[in-house]
């Protein structure tokens, strides 16, 4: 790998993320080693997205060029939440086994740290990882793959938890990159819970890989709550297999840039997802909520759902794609997007899009942005309600109705909590 | 307990009220009658502090404090309860939090302790009981869907909930059928107590056959042209308004 040759064309940031690759664990197997340096001469030839990129033109990563990226070092201490239930934690990406609780697991149910499971089941997590091809910053985190996840569920039930907790501090940036696989069979029920966040300076990029065969169902609850100094990138990419669904819901109330994307394959027939999306920013914080539903096989469903505020000179991007495959007949796509602007100084680009080669299809989207309505601010105040707080409540009215499917999922209150935690902290109106 | 005196308001640069005067003591039921248009809303919107009601000009004392100076919610913090016309739908926020919301904001304002969350359901539930609300109705969003009689019957909710020096009723009764009427109009009579006074602006004398008005006024052209006692009103029944939008005009 040490003949890595970085163009100079490259980005600064793009240029350090590159030579950083000195980085990379020692004691892979071959293919391992070779996979990530084939991810790196792929990075290398590309860098960072740029808004030159369709997918990336309201969201620029070139903030990243003045930061001074480093790997993290091999131990950081983090203080974990201390959840119950089965949970991996990692710290900067890092997995800590002390933290972690993966003993007395259900039958049928496989939850380890990617470390482990290259020695335990480097076939598996081979052909996962061979298969992906998914764009500059999937490569970047192949280039690296520091710890994550490795979850099978079959033939059970279970509610599994994943922390990731940053630790930056001090001006320097650690860049990291976990990496989840998660498979759930035929009939398999998970729920899986996933928090991110931490503290200080840093450059978070994961990547999930989810497959949910025949009749599986997952449901994924996210709560990203990162320290407004960090980057974060999250690409969840799903496979869902005939009769299977996977069902998401995140919350997104920080970090200083974020980028959220999901990618869905619908392709198995009667395959369903459905995604609801939080997003409540302020000061000069960008979000940015990018989603693709393929609806590949007949009879497939989606919803999504992603509303937000903003406040301060916060801005936000919702990018929604539907698209239904020829032969995907009978597909029904619904997509929804609506903003609540608080303040005068804050911007949204929203836009959600269909593309449809399929008969008998029923799709539909749609975006609104606006103000609060003033009729119902005043009844509010009218009843006593002081404004600020009479604000909060319209907004969380507003907003957290997204949950509203998913709440018999544990951790769905810790997203309705998280909301009220950001609005707790609304300024008063201009 | 209220004095109004000469008050002018606009609204978008338009002048609505053209100075209207008005004074209420404690304890008494004023009803306020006009043709549609003369300004009745307008006046329970400037008296309740709804922003873009421009006051220019005259004064509105309250409990001996200039009630003008005060914000919305400052007001209603004070004693002063506006049940709306038109009632507000409020998605997403569900018709108990908001009770409980404004209850506690009201006592926090004076100082006072929150209600714990299970004697303020025993509270409110002792208050649905006469005005025919069911618990189903409390989890619903604030009268997202509501029928126009549930709308109104929730409004009273809130008024039994807070208990106002001084309730401004603007037409509660439009938009009710006879046993909605019933319900609402035996809901203010079981509100009334000595010291809390009443505003009903009505259309319709109906409303008033529950709740008998101490006295009663005409609105018209923004200001009040007539004033008299509860016969007044039947006569306004008998009548109509032409008499008056004519004296306006
Ligand atoms: N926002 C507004 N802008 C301009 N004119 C208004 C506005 N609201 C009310 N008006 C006008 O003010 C007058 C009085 O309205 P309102 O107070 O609602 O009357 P009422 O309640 O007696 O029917 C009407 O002519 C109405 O058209
Ligand atoms: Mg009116």
């Amino acid at each position: 790998m040490s003949t890595q040759q970085i163009l100079p064309e490259l980005s600064p940031a793009s240029q350090a993320l590159v030579a950083m690759h000195g980085g990379v664990p020692s004691g892979d197997a071959d293919w391992l080693a070779a996979l990530r340096a084939d991810a790196l001469a792929r990075f290398g030839q590309t860098g960072l997205p740029t808004p030159k990129l369709e997918d990336w033109k309201y969201t620029d990563l070139k903030a990243l060029n003045g930061a001074n990226l480093v790997r993290p070092v091999d131990a950081p201490a983090a203080n974990f939440g201390g959840q119950a239930g089965h949970r991996l934690c990692f710290a900067d990406g890092r997995y800590v086994a002390a933290a972690s609780k993966v003993d007395d697991l259900p039958g049928g149910v496989t939850f380890l740290s990617l470390s482990e499971a290259f020695m335990d089941m480097p076939d598996v997590l081979r052909s996962h990882l061979e298969t992906a091809d998914a764009g500059a910053l999937a490569d970047l985190n192949a280039a690296y793959l520091d710890g994550g996840a490795v979850i099978i569920v079959d033939g059970a039930e279970v509610t599994l938890a994943l922390e990731f907790l940053a630790t930056g501090e001090g001006s320097q940036m650690s860049a990291f990159h976990p990496r989840n696989i998660v498979i759930v069979k035929n009939g398999a029920q998970l729920t899986l819970l996933e928090s991110q966040g931490g503290g200080g300076v840093y450059f978070a990029n994961h990547v999930t890989s989810i497959a949910v065969e025949d009749g599986g169902r997952l449901n994924h609850v996210k709560a990203f709550n990162h320290s407004s100094e960090a980057f974060h990138t999250s690409l969840t990419q799903v496979h869902i297999g005939a009769d299977g669904y996977y069902g998401s819901a995140v919350l997104d109330t920080d970090g200083k840039l974020l980028r959220n994307e999901i990618r869905i394959e619908l392709a198995g027939e009667g395959a369903e997802t459905s995604l609801a999306g939080a997003y409540l920013a302020r000061g000069g914080r960008h979000t940015d909520h990018t989603t693709r539903i393929d609806h590949l096989a007949a009879n497939t469903t989606s919803r999504q759902i992603f509303r937000g505020a903003l406040d301060g000179k916060a801005r936000a991007v919702f990018q929604g794609n539907i698209v239904v495959a020829e032969g995907a007949d009978g597909s029904d796509g619904r997509l929804a997007n609506n903003t609540i602007m608080l303040s005068e100084g804050c911007e949204i680009d929203t836009k959600p899009q269909l593309e449809i080669y399929a008969d008998e299809v029923k799709c539909a989207h749609g975006s609104t942005v606006g103000e609060l309505d003033d009729e119902a601010l005043f009844y509010l105040r009218s009843r006593g309600v002081p404004e600020t707080q009479a604000r909060a409540m319209l907004v969380e009215g507003f907003v957290a109705t997204v949950f509203d499917e998913f709440d018999s999922l544990e951790g769905v209150q810790q997203l309705r909590d998280g909301i009220a935690d950001w609005l707790a902290g609304l300024e008063p109106g201009a | 307990m209220l004095e109004v005196k000469n008050l002018s308001a606009s609204v978008d640069g338009k002048e609505i009220l053209k100075g209207l005067d008005l004074a209420m003591g404690s304890g008494e039921v004023h009803a306020i009658m006009g043709p549609n248009g003369s300004g009745k809303s307008t006046l329970s919107y400037v008296l309740a502090g709804r922003d873009g009601y421009e006051v220019t000009g005259g004064s509105v004392t309250y409990m001996g404090k200039d009630l003008l100076a005060m914000n919305a919610e400052t007001r209603a913090a004070e004693g002063v309860f506006l049940a709306f016309q038109y009632p507000v739908e409020i998605p997403g926020v569900s018709s108990m939090n908001f009770l409980k919301t404004a209850f506690n904001s009201v006592r926090a304002a004076k100082g006072e302790e929150p209600m714990d969350a299970m004697d303020f359901l025993k509270f409110v539930r002792e208050k649905t009981k006469t005005l025919d609300i069911s618990d189903e109705m409390l989890k619903r969003a604030v009268n997202v869907g509501f029928s126009g009689g549930e709308k109104k019957r929730n409004e009273m909710l809130q008024m039994a909930v807070l208990n106002p020096v001084l309730a401004i009723l603007d037409e509660t009764d439009s938009g009710l059928d006879v046993d909605a009427l019933r319900i609402v109009g035996e809901g203010v009579t079981g509100l009334r107590t000595p010291n809390n006074s009443m505003l009903v602006i009505t259309h319709y004398q109906r409303l008033l056959d529950y709740i008998v008005p101490d006295f009663v006024h005409v609105l018209s052209g923004g200001r009040i042209v007539k004033s008299g006692g509860k016969d007044l009103a039947l006569e306004l029944e008998a009548n109509g308004y032409a008499e008056y939008s004519a004296e306006a005009a």
